[in-house]
């Protein structure tokens, strides 16, 4: 009888605690359930990424990967200070910048002179290290690395360079 | 039913509501469509046969068609939860008395039965009251511990569902139930109840 009575005295309580308790119940249901979701669907996504990439290297020669510099904006364009040229997967790209953040000088302790940013056919951006042979002389080769392949490239005079 | 009414989504609450408040007959029907699953997990907390939970189910639909007009609920879900707690507990006492099967109430309430003295809760003033100075201790719960009173004494259900749902150990809720009845029974003691 005594539980009886302490049940029949939770009767009485507020119903703001049990509209509280539903809906607190509610969202973590919800949080579970997107949990549980995740769960199983991420292992599948990631092999599905992979599986995906693997096919498009083996097939596609990781063109899709390609850093899609506008050559047509870059020639006519007079504010980019300095545009490097460079080749890669049979094509010819320019990689225009306005102020790059590098300096052809003794004092750099790596031979890494600076980063570009490029823009792809799809709008996904990438950045690019440019690297330079050597790190005193300006006109050594310069490299621009892509997804960890170095690709060798020239210093345009930003007029005439078409793909 | 007909495929159509099969497919189409539950109904909003005020609409279901409405329905009780027209007298319309496809309020019980729309209740049981966007609730039965849930209702029936409440029921099973404190009655395990499946015959019983269909009873208390069925007599929630009753007193819901009852209960509405005049009661106009804010929230059906916590509505309809009281109800059928009302409803299953009073099917489980019938079992006790009638020596049937206990339910995973049992345990719950045997884990506060040292609060609770016949001579200060022998009539309904007397739960009231006792409902309230519950309520007040509630209020002074935190959040998480405010969850694991309701679904530990509330709706009665199992402790390892409990940590499941908070995605804790079973012990962290063991230690935070013995927290929250030892404040319990402070709060009981400063109201005047003997523990």
């Amino acid at each position: 009888m005594k539980k009886e009575k302490f049940s029949e005295a939770l009767n009485h309580i507020d119903y703001s605690f049990i509209e509280e308790y539903v809906e607190e119940k509610e969202r973590i249901n919800r949080e579970r359930q997107r949990r549980t979701f995740v769960k199983r669907v991420a292992p599948l996504a990631a092999t599905f990424i992979v599986f995906f990439t693997v096919i498009g290297i083996i097939l596609g020669g990781n063109t899709s990967m390609l850093p899609a510099v506008p050559n047509e904006n870059v020639s006519g364009d007079t504010s980019y200070e300095h545009v490097y040229v460079f080749e890669y997967g049979g094509r010819k790209y320019c990689a225009a910048f306005m102020n790059p953040n590098f300096n052809f000088g003794k004092q750099y302790v790596s031979d890494e002179l600076g980063e570009i940013v490029a823009t792809d056919k799809n709008g996904k951006t990438s950045s690019h290290k440019i690297f330079s042979s050597s790190l005193d002389t300006v006109d050594k080769e310069v490299f621009i690395e892509i997804n960890g392949n170095y690709y060798p490239a020239y210093k345009s005079n930003k007029s005439n360079e078409k793909e | 039913m007909s495929l159509l009414s099969v497919l189409r989504p539950p109904l909003e609450d005020a609409e279901i509501i409405d329905l009780y408040f027209a007298r319309d007959e496809r309020a019980i029907s729309e209740t049981d469509k966007k609730y039965r699953k849930y209702l029936l997990v409440v029921a099973r907390n404190f009655v395990s046969a499946q015959e019983d939970c269909e009873e208390c189910l069925n007599d929630t639909y009753v007193g819901a068609w009852e209960a509405m007009p005049p009661q106009r609920p804010s929230h059906l879900k916590a509505f309809l939860t009281s109800i059928i707690r009302r409803v299953s507990i009073n099917k489980y006492n019938e079992m006790c008395r009638q020596k049937r099967v206990p339910s995973a109430l049992t345990n719950s309430f045997d884990e506060i039965e040292m609060f609770v003295y016949e001579e200060n809760a022998s009539d309904e003033l007397e739960a009231q009251r006792l409902g309230a100075i519950i309520g007040e201790y509630i209020k002074t719960l935190g959040k998480r511990q405010r969850y694991i009173f309701m679904s530990r004494y509330y709706m009665a259900e199992p402790i390892d569902k409990i940590a499941s749902e908070l995605s804790v150990s079973r012990s962290t809720v063991n230690k935070e139930i013995a927290a929250i009845k030892e404040g319990l029974r402070r709060a009981l003691e400063r109201e005047g109840y003997k523990i």
